[in-house]
């Protein structure tokens, strides 16, 4: 595979090793917000050995990658796709940056702009989704950044400290980050 | 408490599965690709009896082990052999009150005669005894006779996932339609 889908300004994709990575995510799970922004299901926390027998039962369906920062060759978070209906092109996109000081920096959504193109020129795929938890609002502003649309939310889907939220629902096709794509190189071309 | 058997409506029944006895129908249904839709992940195709028997005993074992999807059978009230389709509501997350229905009629003979029955056994069931905040199920936009009666039911359109269901050649969108337990309250309170 060459860098060139692996590869962005500020951060590289490299693979996920279960043998070594997991202690990371165990490390980014003690952050109790982390584990609230990634699941409707209560923040739990799992050692490495708990966190490997979980991705090894999953492996088969999710393709998780480590996001690099460039500048220092650190693992600063994780980006998959999963849950492909590959005759329909479907699969379920997910996120996580670890660290709060790495929080709100764009490192996500150079890393979504990174497995999209994967996804779509390679993988042949036909949209990509993902659920967002409705109080992570810092999220869905970069999901639309990247050019998610909303499709919808499934109504009082969480339940935390005694309130409801919606869980909004998002979507790309390949035809719409495409037509970004072109938008933003003519764009540069102008300048 | 009231004293009815909620299991039973006036003409259908839920009962629990047996996997050998209910095989041969289930395969048989499966034969009809709008079945199969329903039963099985893409691709789609129909499973033999001994495939359907094995898939049906593996739902049940997880149901056992997870306790948080449960698999019953649809029959009619006159015979207990009279299998008419399946309901299910799996993927229960407890702390957050929320379930996926599936509900599979064998034909569309059953369909159009006990659908909206069933359906409404499903919910007495999701709200009065599993004590759900919200049920959501997924059907495809071309699915126009079980759309409607969902809504029918008191189900409203919370998401339109676009462009997610390949079938006969073309892409469609994936409808979710949810209802919160306190609608369906006021609903049979004014029927």
């Amino acid at each position: 595979m060459k860098n060139k889908y692996l590869q962005g300004k500020t951060i590289y994709l490299r693979s996920m090793d279960i043998e070594k990575d997991m202690e990371l995510y165990s490390k980014w799970y003690r952050d109790a917000l982390f584990g609230r922004f990634m699941d409707s299901m209560p923040a739990v926390m799992y050692n490495k050995d708990q966190m490997k027998e979980w991705y090894e039962k999953q492996l088969a369906h999710i393709s998780p990658f480590i996001i690099m920062r460039k500048e220092d060759d650190q693992p600063i978070g994780f980006i998959e796709l999963a849950g492909y209906d590959w005759l329909s092109g479907n699969a379920w996109l997910g996120i996580g940056i670890g660290e709060r000081e790495n929080w709100s920096k764009g490192y996500g959504t150079e890393a979504m702009n990174l497995i999209l193109k994967l996804g779509f020129l390679e993988w042949n795929l036909h949209r990509v989704s993902l659920s967002v938890l409705g109080y992570n609002e810092r999220a869905i502003c970069s999901y639309e950044k990247v050019g998610f649309k909303k499709e919808g939310s499934l109504r009082g889907f969480i339940h935390r400290e005694g309130q409801r939220w919606d869980m909004p629902m998002m979507g790309i096709l390949r035809k719409e980050w495409i037509e970004l794509q072109e938008n933003k190189s003519s764009e540069k071309e102008s300048e | 408490m009231d004293q009815t058997n909620i299991f039973e409506g006036e003409r259908i029944r839920l009962t629990d599965i047996d996997p050998k006895e209910d095989a041969e129908k289930d395969s048989q249904w499966m034969h009809s690709i709008e079945y199969a839709r329903f039963r099985t992940e893409n691709p789609v195709r129909p499973m033999s009896v001994s495939e359907v028997s094995k898939d049906l005993e593996e739902k049940l074992k997880e149901s056992d082990q997870e306790r948080s999807s449960f698999y019953y059978a649809v029959r009619l009230k006159t015979g207990e052999k009279d299998l008419l389709g399946f309901l299910h509501i799996i993927d229960i997350e407890w702390p957050n009150g929320q379930g996926l229905l599936q509900v599979l009629m064998g034909t569309e003979e059953i369909k159009k005669e006990y659908l909206e029955e069933a359906l409404s056994l499903a919910l007495r069931y999701a709200f009065d005894e599993l004590n759900l905040y919200h049920i959501f199920c997924e059907i495809p936009s071309y699915d126009i006779d079980v759309i409607k009666a969902f809504e029918k039911a008191g189900f409203a359109q919370e998401a339109c996932l676009r462009e997610m269901v390949y079938h006969a050649g073309e892409y469609h969108d994936r409808i979710m339609f949810g209802i919160v337990g306190e609608e369906w309250r006021q609903k049979k309170g004014l029927s």
